[in-house]
């Protein structure tokens, strides 16, 4: 999940690709794509959420 | 909801101090015991033990006692854990000679059984083979977590499951178990609200600013994200975490950190792992042999507060 995760964060027209159903992730059952595209589009509500 | 009635906390609570009372005689330990119960308010395990009984719509008049074992179970747990990593020093067994912070865990952990062994219910021997069964395996993943016996993203995922997983797996099929059902899928999901959890923990860890897990780098998923020195932010990310410096020395302001731990990668990684467990867990809930107002009350209860 490691590569995968940085491939799309390097390649976001990718990931707009997957979100769109233009493109399909090998190696990611087909089942968890949702929870990797909700992940990553996802994060930046994480940063208003932690503090000390 | 039908068949679901809320049990507050403070009757879990006096029922485990009514096991104490009643099992033990050292006047002294009993007093230790009860002091370490004083400030505990949040009873989750033992909730979830409730919730998974009432989901089956049975009302066994003995589960507050299995719901106050599972709480004793996990208290022992919570003690074991902090000795082990000598952390949480402000909890009252970490301020006493750990000796007998030692023993008094050790006492709460043999009480539980104990609890179980004297239930009436024809389930007892089966409930007692899964919470032994669920400790040992929460014992193996604390193991290889203090050992750092991790080598990979997959090692770390099982480390995980079985470290906080099992807790959650252990506290809901008692539950089940009580009400005479056996459904495999709530080890399964259980297993994934684990996994889930301790992801959400490693995400708050990177803001600990005492940060000594960081700073010796031992083995998380976060860390093990780092270290594959996707980008310049990682590096600098593995440079700062063995550093003296803390956040706002380094960083400038809190605000610079997490935008440094989104340009990272990490922040995702962490999300992405955190959303695909929560979504098999999801899905595995649909699939309960129970009534949908009763799935919606576990997907409340388990995830909801987990998003």
């Amino acid at each position: 999940m490691q590569e995968i995760v940085n491939f799309l964060i390097e390649n976001p027209e990718v990931l707009e690709k997957v979100v769109n159903g233009q493109a399909s992730l090998l190696g990611v059952d087909i089942e968890d794509v949702l929870g990797l595209v909700e992940g990553i589009v996802g994060s930046g509500n994480l940063k208003n959420l932690y503090w000390f | 909801m039908g068949g679901i009635e809320n049990i507050e906390s403070n009757r879990i609570k006096e029922t485990m101090l009514n096991i104490i009372t009643t099992q033990l005689q050292n006047d002294g330990l009993k007093s230790l015991i009860f002091s370490f119960l004083t400030n505990k308010e949040e009873m989750s395990f033992a909730n979830l033990t409730i919730l998974h009984h009432q989901i089956f719509d049975r009302k066994d008049p003995e589960l507050l006692n299995l719901a106050a074992a599972v709480e004793l179970l996990v208290l022992s747990f919570d003690i074991f854990d902090d000795l082990e990593d000598l952390d949480n020093t402000e909890e009252p067994w970490m301020k006493i000679d750990h000796s007998i912070a030692l023993n008094a865990a050790t006492v709460l952990y043999t009480l539980s059984q104990q609890t179980v062994l004297s239930l009436s219910s024809p389930f007892k021997h089966q409930i007692l083979a899964s919470l032994l069964k669920y400790s040992i395996q929460a014992m193996e993943g604390q193991h290889d977590d203090l050992e750092d016996n991790i080598a990979s993203e997959e090692d770390c995922l099982q480390m995980m499951k079985l470290k906080s997983g099992s807790l959650i797996a252990l506290a809901s099929v008692c539950g089940m178990q009580l009400a005479g059902e056996n459904d495999k899928l709530v080890e399964e999901y259980a297993y994934q609200i684990g996994i889930a959890a301790q992801t959400d923990n490693d995400f708050r860890d990177l803001f600990n600013p005492l940060k000594n897990d960081m700073k010796n780098q031992k083995k998380s998923l976060a860390v093990l994200y780092l270290q594959r020195n996707y980008n310049e932010h990682a590096i600098d990310l593995l440079k700062f975490y063995q550093s003296e410096l803390d956040i706002k020395e380094q960083f400038g302001s809190i605000e610079n950190y997490k935008q440094k731990l989104l340009d990272s990668g990490v922040m995702q990684y962490l999300n992405v792992v955190k959303q695909i467990a929560i979504n098999r867990a999801s899905r595995m809930i649909d699939n309960l042999n129970i009534n949908s107002e009763h799935k919606e009350f576990v997907k409340s209860n388990l995830i909801n507060k987990k998003t």
